[in-house]
């Protein structure tokens, strides 16, 4: 089990524009949001935590370019240099014969490449466990994390108030 | 939101000014098409008959797959697109104008004006008599089957008209808002299969069977995306011009960026059929399939590749980016030169066509000899072996040989040369698409160019659209707006009961 090390408090919401309304709430008071789950993607999210678009899909471009010139490259390799052979009387090397593969190819690393990619960044992988805060995060609630490591009982309080005053349902702490 | 958005001016004027200017653009276009006929006699008509009948396809099919965009979402719950609805229904009542081009070049087909031949060679009688493939095909190439694309495109005209009346009259009565989707939809799903068939048809008949003697069945699939793209392209640019004059307060970033997302990956669609189209004629290298891209290739290389540049590469890369679908430059800039790129893409589907049947006719006058599945082949190719073989070779096959394997027993000197082809690079000259002069053949070169002496190697309005040509389509393009906007002034920009609004006004992506 990876451990992060870290004390959070957390709230749970029961619905998707209560929690956005608790994230520009508590974005509000200056309040730093670790992190939130949900079970499923939620629409206009990512602005209001003020996150970055993704750059996956701009490493999925130079993965498909790779696998463009990868495929290409060799395939005109083997038919000139290599081993060449006449095929249908064409000339050995024929472009419009190479496209289909190099097309196949092409989409194949940039999505294997994705995936690679994504569960690196992720810290994901075959047999990596990362710890979970409520095990109804994947299932119907919405959670807002805050990071309370080195704070103190008086902080911790004015926070999980900050918490209830945004409708959470509950609100927990937990080491991870 | 929606009560602000309510009480906002949704009345399109077609005022004087935009009147002048389409109006304006519509005269240029007549003056130019004139033009033509009175400059092209040298190649009797037959650029002023293949411009008419390629704007009159190009913008009829524009407006086609308008009511294609209305149906298909109609029928399929779509409501994303309810905030602009109003401007692909007024698209899709272009249709009567264009069943009336379409039978402007149906009846000079028909009575046989002097032009029309070299359009349609199956509708030239003396060639009829002794051409095989013709005589084949006869039962549906013929200009009677012809005139049965005037009653489709009425057809459709029908159905614009009346989803058109029961959209816009659902601006009447709030309770007419669910019955009328109710009633397009039964509408929408009776028109849809009619128009998979009746397109393919039509397309058929006015466009493939300019290369009478070639057919493909990817054809009807590929050029139809082709007026699908334009479609969208033109819906995309009329919104922006909408929008400027701030009268479409609905149509947000969300939506053009699905409207960008259409564009690119229709454009990759039909890159993807033109590509499945050529790789299988290509890979067989047979040589009456093959002649289609073969003249396409040679005469016509630059369109060819601009073809390709303009219609996949550039909006490949330029929209594939997320910002750049949600920017109105840069999906305008790609929605106006995808537009233009589709209706080269037709030029080139009928252009080299109309161009090899005249070459045809005129061999037909030089030279009595000639067999017609000769023609159909190799007579307008300029390269040596074609040549070659023409010469050589009495029996009508013979060109046919071109493009598969030179007959080794025609002649000695050409079989040794095919024998060393095998082993080399050369092997290259077999297939037409790489097919170049070479050392060897130089005796033959000059016989090919005596040959054709008579050949014109440049045409302006054949080999590439020329200003007349430009002017022509500008003149069409100036038509169906002014078509187009007489019926969006009829209706309110804002089709306030239309059950989808509410989901159209709050579009995310």
């Amino acid at each position: 089990m990876r451990k992060y090390n870290k004390t959070v408090l957390y709230g749970l919401y029961n619905d998707e524009e209560i929690l956005k309304s608790a994230v520009v709430a508590i974005k509000g008071k200056q309040v730093d949001i670790w992190d939130v789950f949900t079970p499923f993607p939620v629409h206009g999210l990512d602005p209001l935590l003020g996150l970055k678009e993704s750059r996956l899909h701009i490493a999925g471009f130079f993965y498909g370019l790779m696998g463009t010139s990868i495929a290409f490259g060799f395939m005109t390799w083997v038919f000139t240099r290599d081993w060449p052979i006449i095929f249908g009387g064409k000339p050995y090397f024929s472009a419009p014969s190479f496209i289909p593969i190099t097309f196949e190819f092409t989409v194949l690393m940039a999505a294997v490449g994705m995936v690679i990619t994504f569960y690196l960044v992720c810290g994901l992988g075959p047999g990596v466990t990362n710890p979970y805060l409520d095990n109804r995060i994947t299932d119907d609630k919405f959670c807002i994390a805050l990071d309370i490591t080195n704070y103190s009982a008086e902080e911790i309080e004015q926070l999980s108030s900050l918490l209830k005053n945004t409708d959470a349902e509950e609100i927990h702490t937990k080491t991870i | 939101m929606n009560h602000t958005t309510e009480q906002h001016n949704h009345q399109f004027v077609f005022d004087g000014r935009l009147k002048s200017i389409t109006g304006g653009l519509a005269l240029i276009g007549l003056a130019c098409l004139l033009a033509t006929y009175f400059l092209d006699g040298e190649y009797s008509h037959s650029i002023f008959w293949s411009n008419l009948l390629h704007n009159a396809v190009f913008f009829t099919g524009v407006s086609f797959a308008a009511l294609f965009f209305i149906c298909v979402h109609t029928i399929g719950w779509g409501g994303w697109h309810v905030v602009f609805k109003r401007v692909p229904e007024a698209m899709m009542m272009f249709l009567p104008v264009g069943a009336v081009l379409i039978a402007i070049v149906g009846i000079a087909v028909m009575l046989d004006v002097k032009g029309t031949d070299f359009l349609y060679m199956w509708s030239d009688s003396k060639l009829l008599e002794t051409d095989h493939l013709l005589q084949q095909k006869s039962p549906f190439l013929n200009p009677t089957v012809y005139l049965l694309t005037i009653a489709v495109v009425a057809i459709w005209a029908l159905f614009a008209a009346i989803i058109r009346k029961l959209s816009v009259s659902q601006d009447k009565d709030a309770k007419l808002g669910e019955t009328n989707l109710y009633k397009m939809r039964f509408w929408a799903a009776i028109f849809l299969p009619i128009a998979g068939f009746s397109s393919a048809f039509a397309i058929w008949q006015w466009v493939m069977s300019v290369d009478a003697h070639w057919y493909s069945t990817l054809f009807a699939w590929y050029s139809s995306v082709s007026l699908w793209v334009s479609s969208l392209s033109l819906i995309l640019l009329i919104v922006a011009f909408l929008q400027s004059r701030n009268l479409l307060p609905g149509f947000t970033r969300e939506h053009m960026h699905d409207m960008g997302k259409y564009i690119f990956g229709f454009s990759v669609f039909w890159t993807y059929l033109w590509f499945s189209q050529f790789m299988l004629i290509w890979y067989a290298n047979n040589g009456e399939e093959t002649q289609y891209f073969f003249i396409r290739f040679e005469q016509f290389k630059p369109l060819f590749f601009i073809n390709l540049l303009i219609n996949f590469v550039i909006p490949f890369f330029t929209l594939m980016m997320n910002s750049a679908k949600r920017t109105l430059g840069t999906v305008g800039f790609i929605a106006g030169l995808v537009c233009f790129g589709h209706w080269v893409d037709y030029f080139l589907m009928l252009k080299p066509g109309v161009w090899h049947n005249y070459e045809h006719t005129l061999h037909e006058h030089h030279d009595a000899h000639h067999d017609h599945l000769h023609y159909s082949v190799g007579e307008s190719s300029h390269t040596p072996i074609g040549s070659l073989n023409n010469n050589q070779n009495d029996n009508g096959r013979a060109t046919l040989t071109y493009y598969t394997q030179p007959e080794p027993t025609t002649d000695t000197t050409q079989s040794d040369s095919t024998n060393t082809a095998a082993n080399t690079d050369t092997t290259a000259t077999i297939a037409p698409v790489t097919a170049e002069p070479k050392a060897d053949d130089k005796g033959t070169t000059e016989t090919a160019h005596a040959h054709s002496h008579e050949h014109a190697h440049f045409v302006m309005g054949i080999h590439m659209p020329g200003l007349l040509d430009l002017g022509t389509m500008l003149g069409f393009l100036g038509l169906f707006l002014f078509v187009t906007f007489t019926y969006l002034e009829k209706a309110s920009l804002y089709p306030k009961n239309d059950p989808f609004l509410a989901e159209s006004e709050n579009h995310h992506t």
